[in-house]
């Protein structure tokens, strides 16, 4: 494999590479890069942060400016678009290095290297080496232990790099800051001198344009790379296939070999628990796999028009596309933080059958078809509620397969619909309870209804006997409500643990319902914990969701 | 062209004030005063680069092994049996021992005994090392700690307070003080009332993880470099595990990635452990802990159960006070004793109480021993107090912050329940103070209406003080050395017994010796806490290492001062007055040198260069037998005015201003104390809301994971935070005036708790206090919300039936 560390291009005999061992350690271990910190190898703190950036030719560039139409257009302050080399920020403690083939991998030691050259810096030895990003922490006093500091820095950096022309006012600005470290920890400073110096970087940034992360000559071996280095060549334990077909021979040939994506989930088993994983296919490479199809909005009427997302669509991809659904767009910014949405899937999501985890109750309201695809190329379509059959248990226990797409009606996101996610914390931390209700209405009757909850049974689930109260009833009938929530109390059965207790997840998946039915009654019953998603805030007015 | 702002032009690289309004109001002329206080963090730019280097970024030498360890799986139970064949046949596996193996004292205690480095014939708690390896790699060593086969003969273990108090299970005797006869009082008094308050501990989760790496010394001996509050007694641990003289151990200690008081005795584990190995091997050898084994092996925060019984007037004036703090000390008396103290001491926080029994309980449990965390038992002796308050308020049905302002210390009202006089009166004018300039009564008014006016949402505000006694309640721990060298280029190298842990200590001991000695402090530089350079130090905690070691600090700059002075009086024949440094300058009679220039001199005239300084804390004492004395050299005192919105349906909520007015004295460095007021507000604020340390029935950390024990984000940061220092100086002779400011400002957060309580209050329109857990959590919010809207119900019921 090969890769761009900071300046250097670095060739890796696969045959060598232990495929558990994550960038991070990596890093620190073999590369003596002690920069970049180990905090808690789970991806919760942020303080392993490194840019990750991949090169985008100029026809894939046109090539997206075309395809995208259907999807959101690219923010507005977007400065990524001419460049040749895209980044973004990763927990390099739960990424393996073998998934980082013909990447950049920028470092918080990288910066210090690409300031030293900026001339004519007369500040003196203290200033001479800081990239904005440093300079506004030092600036700021925002490192105090300074252990989180370079995870802060290179998230600010990669902030900073999307976005150099800040048009925005203060205050959108302060929430893009605080978006992009909402997934680093610092246990010293209390983050507001923090907040601020991502604030200041910007005009530190705009009196001294600081030097491209990857010159000339990074960008020349990136596009070499990027043109010869197929990944789908790899073929010792670490498969990096790009086509579908080739996923599926590997499937067939290895079928005891774990699937990838984001890893997010997966190498936890490494990290956490020690294991040790032998042959891993990474899908994150098929093109098959990383398509969102959603009809134009107009188009969205024709009841068989269908919104197909990929498996390997990052949270961070379905935000882009999604950002008009306003409580869609609320819960994918609190999956994880900014690191993990760039790497965590849609597909990696669903297959890793947690109870908790954040989608499977939406698809459950969005009555999604699961595409599957097994070792001997066979097609296979399941509905989402037939998909998880246990605690962790899924269809795809039973036949190693790989998941293909997600799929559900497009008219659906004109339903009224309501996704509620519970956590002690508002940031980067898993449900309590996911609620998520869909209700389609005619003629002020409720037509259809999906409820669905995450925490409240051993697999994501559907509240039927809770739904079938609704059926035929006037929205506004105050005792189908409460029969309703009378009938969800008999058919779920969650646990106490450690996010809550059995008693209050029963009293607020009642509660939940109880809210979506009000705000479908049209009270206004706004939310505490509001995200801010800025970046794309200013396409997002004027065509607001009208739902039902 | 690069233009630099005129601030960086400066040669000393410091800042001009930005963030706080504390700072904003300078005009020009103090800015360049600011610029030079305000200075940066000693380390500031290499954390930035990330070159800053931490134990584990040190340069392992080629033969370094790591080490893990083998965790009981089960609390209070004997070991039947521990067969440890295959962890012998691990891949990479070097080493491994058991308690046997350990050539000297198998007891790691800081001050009591049952501390052990690993655990005997029983475990003491889940997660307890049985065994450890050493092995090539740190996964190869976590790898080969899963493959031990162990059986167990399980026994009940005892999980909580309640039990322990019931089984009079204490690691340590009960201790009370009192005053007046509180019982007597409380009896005939018209009002009175009782509360109890169960206080979950928390995590450090210091981001840097603990950690030692130790390299044998050809004299038998051990280097370690560890990250610890302590170098001494990892130093004296870690002679005492191997059996030899203390002065065959250094240990060293450049940075901590924070630490919080979770390094002040745990680290020595750590330290010893890899010691052992490193002697047994005659190899390096780390011990790094992964973030599980860090929450699952370490202490953390007492857990306390408190009681309170409380008589007061029809105008919510205190008469007495009943107070029983019970501490979960975990398996063993680690810092306990002192942690329970410190609740006692400040179960008054800043109100005066006539009468009072403060009685303190140690329980004993099966579970990691609990050690000391910012505020050191502090926090938790004030958070039922301010409960009690809030519940008076609510009895005479009068605004909390009258009842706070009624019942603080004032003149003639001044003495502490352990016969502590409050000398200064800045308690009353800093809360009268931040009332006004967070306009609490407009927004009291504010608040009802919103209030009365919206059904889903709910607000909340409350003021509370804090008042925090500094200095070690261990007398003598309040002690320091420092040791100055000055060399022939005019160049300072400092040395003191402090350990910078991200406080900023070494950056304010700079500036102190700076200032002593009339230079610039880029002369000058701090160098790692070193037991062979400043021996038998005292942790860095209770807030105090700057006043000791600055203390410390300024005498050895004179005893150099001294010898410089001597020398020019008597080389210049100029009379001692008129021989000075000012800014790098030394004056002498009319004549002017260089510093540089003026040192080598001295140097050829054979001047001694070189000093160490001690300091001793004054005044202080306090006789547990009468449960009376001056343990405090001084109180830190604040302030903090929170407000909250909170969602009815869910119990979510959101902090949407936070005021905050602190006493730092005379501050040496503004930048640096805010930093530690906000980062200790928002830490403290975790404590009370979103961390919860749980473990399960039988006796598991459940909470073991940062995916599971959450400490705030960015998103937790209130939406409107302001912060002052309050602008008075140390009326005792502490480091120019100043005042220690680490732990107090954690206890700010107090205020959030009981805004969340005022919100959840309104629901009964401020008739009742209802129940609220600490942390506050959105489903412990809900609960208290359910609370008092069943009160309310009950009401109009009762109302309903009257008519
Ligand atoms: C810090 C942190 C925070 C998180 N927060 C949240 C949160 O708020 N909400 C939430 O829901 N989750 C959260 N997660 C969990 C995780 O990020 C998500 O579940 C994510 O969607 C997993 O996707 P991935 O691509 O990383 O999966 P991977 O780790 O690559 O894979 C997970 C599992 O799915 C299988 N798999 C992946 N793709 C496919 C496919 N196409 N076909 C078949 N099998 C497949 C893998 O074999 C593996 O078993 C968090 C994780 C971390 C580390
Ligand atoms: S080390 Fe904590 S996120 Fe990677
Ligand atoms: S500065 Fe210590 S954790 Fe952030």
């Amino acid at each position: 494999m090969r890769f761009v560390l900071n300046q250097e291009l670095i060739e890796l005999d696969d045959s060598q590479i232990d495929i558990n061992l994550s960038l991070l350690r990596y890093l620190r271990e073999f590369k003596h890069l002690c920069g970049t910190k180990e905090g808690c190898a789970s991806g919760d703190c942020g303080a392993c942060t490194v840019l990750l950036g991949h090169y985008q030719d100029d026809a894939i560039r046109s090539d997206k400016l075309t395809s995208t139409a259907q999807t959101t257009p690219p923010e507005e302050n977007d400065n990524q678009a001419n460049k040749a080399i895209h980044y973004h920020s990763v927990n390099a403690c739960i990424l393996p290095l073998s998934a980082i083939h013909c990447r950049h991998v920028v470092t918080v030691e990288h910066l210090t290297q690409i300031s030293a050259t900026v001339p004519n810096t007369s500040a003196g030895e203290h200033l001479a080496s800081l990239y904005p990003s440093q300079q506004a922490m030092v600036e700021h006093h925002a490192s105090q232990c300074g252990f989180c500091t370079p995870g802060f820095v290179m998230s600010l950096t990669g902030l900073l790099e999307r976005r150099t022309q800040i048009k925005a006012d203060t205050t959108t600005l302060k929430e893009s800051v605080k978006d992009c470290i909402a997934g680093n920890l610092c246990r010293c400073t209390g983050y507001r001198p923090i907040v601020e110096a991502g604030v200041h970087m910007f005009d530190l940034a705009m009196i001294n344009p600081p030097a491209d992360l990857a010159n000339n000559r990074i960008v020349d071996t990136m596009k070499m790379l990027n043109t010869y280095g197929d990944s789908s060549k790899r073929t010792h334990q670490y498969w990096q296939p790009v086509s579908l077909n080739e996923v599926c021979n590997i499937l067939h040939a290895q079928p005891e070999a774990r699937i990838i994506a984001g890893g997010t989930d997966l190498m936890l088993e490494v990290t956490q628990h020690f294991k040790t994983l032998t042959k891993i296919i990474d899908i994150s490479r098929v093109a098959e796999l990383k398509q969102i199809t959603r009809p134009a909005v107009e188009n969205a009427q024709a009841r068989e028009s269908k919104i197909r997302i990929g498996a390997a669509v990052t949270y961070t991809e379905l935000l882009h596309a999604f950002s008009d659904i306003q409580t869609l767009q609320q819960l994918i910014l609190r999956i994880g933080a900014e690191q993990v949405r760039n790497r965590g899937t849609v597909g990696g999501n669903i297959a890793n059958a947690s109870p908790i985890a954040d989608l499977p109750p939406v698809f459950l309201a969005l009555d999604a078809n699961i595409e599957i695809i097994d070792g001997q190329q066979k097609k296979s379509t399941v509905n989402i509620d037939a998909f998880y059959s246990g605690y962790k248990h899924t269809v795809l226990n039973d036949t190693p397969a790989c998941i293909i797409a997600i799929e559900f009606n497009a008219d659906y996101l004109n339903d009224f619909l309501r996704f509620y996610k519970l956590s002690k914390r508002i940031e980067d931390d898993i449900s309590s309870v996911m609620t998520a209700v869909r209700f389609a209405i005619e003629n002020n009757t409720v037509k259809d209804v999906r409820i669905a909850f995450g925490g409240m049974a051993a697999t994501p689930i559907r509240a039927r006997q809770s739904e079938q109260c609704f059926i035929g009833k006037s929205i506004d009938d105050e005792q189908t409500l409460q029969t309703a929530c009378n009938a969800l109390r008999k058919e779920l059965s969650p646990m106490s643990d450690v996010r809550a207790s059995a008693e209050y997840r029963l009293n607020m998946a009642e509660n939940l319902l109880r809210k979506a039915w009000l705000e479908l009654n049209g009270h206004h019953l706004p939310t505490i914990n509001q995200t801010h998603f800025t970046q794309s805030s200013q396409l997002r007015t004027g065509e607001e969701q009208s739902h039902a | 062209m690069r233009k630099l702002p005129e601030a960086y032009t400066k040669k000393s690289f410091s800042v001009p004030p930005t963030a706080t309004s504390a700072t904003q109001h300078s005009d020009n002329e103090r800015s360049a005063h600011q610029r030079k206080i305000n200075q940066i963090h000693e380390s500031a730019i290499k954390h930035v680069q990330g070159k800053a280097q931490y134990v584990d970024d040190l340069p392992n030498t080629v033969n370094t092994l790591h080490v893990a360890t083998g965790k009981a799986t089960h609390a209070n139970a004997k070991i039947v049996s521990l067969n440890l064949e295959k962890v012998w046949q691990a891949e990479g596996v070097v080493d491994v021992i058991v308690q046997g193996d350990i050539p000297g004292s198998a007891d790691v205690s800081p001050v009591f005994s049952g501390d052990v480095l690993l655990a005997g014939q029983t475990t003491q708690f889940v997660g307890q090392p049985i065994f450890a390896v050493a092995a090539t790699s740190y996964t190869a060593a976590q790898k080969a700690v899963r493959l031990a086969e162990i059986e167990y003969e399980q026994q009940t273990p005892l999980l909580r307070i309640q039990e322990a108090l019931a089984q009079q299970d204490f690691v340590l005797p009960t201790q009370s003080f009192h005053r007046g006869d509180v019982i007597k009082t409380i009896n005939e008094a018209k009002f009175s009332l009782s509360g109890e308050l169960t206080i979950r501990g928390q995590e450090h989760f210091y981001l840097e993880g603990q950690i030692s790496l130790a390299q044998p010394t050809e004299d038998g001996g051990i280097h370690v470099i560890s990250s610890s509050q302590h170098p001494t007694e990892v130093q004296k641990l870690v002679a005492s595990v191997l059996g030899v003289p203390i002065h065959k151990v250094q240990a060293e200690v450049r940075r901590m990635g924070g630490g919080f008081g979770g390094k002040e005795s745990q680290a020595a584990t750590l330290a010893c452990m890899a010691a052992v190995f490193a002697q047994r091997l005659q190899q390096p050898i780390k011990y790094r802990m992964s973030r599980q084994d860090d929450m699952e092996q370490t202490g953390k925060r007492h857990d306390f159960w408190n009681q309170y019984t409380t008589a007061f007037t029809a105008q919510g004036e205190i008469l007495a006070a009943d107070i029983k703090l019970a501490g979960m000390c975990g398996c063993t008396a680690d810092l306990s004793d002192g942690i329970v103290d410190r609740a006692m001491f400040h179960a008054d926080n800043a109100y005066y109480l006539p009468q009072a029994r403060i009685t303190g309980y140690r329980c004993r449990t099966d579970t990691v021993s609990n050690t000391a965390f910012r505020g050191f038992g502090g926090p938790q002796g004030m958070l039922s107090t301010e409960a009690m308050l809030d519940d008076i308020a609510r009895a005479v049905n009068l605004d909390p912050l009258d009842i706070r302002k009624q019942n603080v210390y004032r003149k003639d009202k001044d003495e502490t329940p352990y016969g502590q006089k409050i000398e200064e009166s800045v308690l009353l004018p800093l809360i009268e103070q931040l009332e006004n300039t967070s306009q609490y009564r407009q927004r009291r008014e504010e608040i009802h209406e919103f209030n009365r006016n919206n059904r889903w949402q709910k607000r909340g505000l409350a003021l509370t003080p804090v008042k925090f006694g500094i200095s070690f309640t261990s007398k003598h721990l309040n002690q320091a050395g420092a040791l100055i060298h000055v060399y022939t280029d005019g160049s300072i190298h400092l040395n003191h017994g402090g350990t910078e842990m991200g406080q900023g200590l070494y950056t304010k001991i700079k500036q102190v010796v700076a200032k002593e000695f009339g230079v610039d402090s880029d002369r000058i530089m701090v160098s790692a806490a070193r037991t062979d350079k400043v021996p038998n130090t005292s942790p860095t905690a209770a807030s105090a290492g700057t006043d000791l070691n600055g203390m410390a600090a300024i005498d050895a700059v004179n005893k150099i001062k001294q010898n410089l002075f001597t020398f020019a009086e008597h080389y210049y024949k100029v009379e001692r007055e008129r021989i000075f440094i000012h800014d790098d300058i030394v004056h002498v009679g009319d004549q002017v040198f260089a510093f540089a220039e003026f040192i080598k001199l001295a140097y050829m005239q054979r001047v001694s260069l070189s000093a160490n300084g001690f300091y001793r804390t004054p005044k202080i004492g306090f006789d547990r037998s009468t449960g009376k004395g001056r343990p405090f050299y001084y109180f830190a005192n604040g302030a903090a005015c929170s407000e909250v919105i909170v969602d009815t349906m869910t119990g979510e909520y959101k902090i949407t201003r936070v005021d905050i007015l602190h006493d730092v004295g005379e501050s040496i460095n503004p930048a640096v104390d805010i930093g530690q007021i906000e980062g200790g507000f928002i830490q403290g604020m975790g404590w009370l809301t979103t961390e919860e340390l749980l473990w399960d029935s039988q006796g598991k950390l459940m909470s073991n994971s940062p995916a599971n024990y959450k400490i705030p984000t960015v998103g937790d940061l209130p939406e409107d935070f302001n912060v002052n220092l309050y602008q008075a100086k140390n009326h005792e002779q502490n480091v120019y005036s100043s005042k220690a400011v680490g732990e107090p400002p954690l206890m700010l957060a107090i205020s959030v708790w009981c805004a969340l309580r005022d919100a959840c209050a309104s629901v009964a329109d401020y008739k009742i206090s209802p129940p609220l857990a600490a942390p506050a959590t959105t489903e412990a919010v809900y609960h208290c919300m359910q609370a008092a809207s069943q009160y309310q119900q009950s009401q109009t019921a009762q109302s309903g039936q009257r008519t």
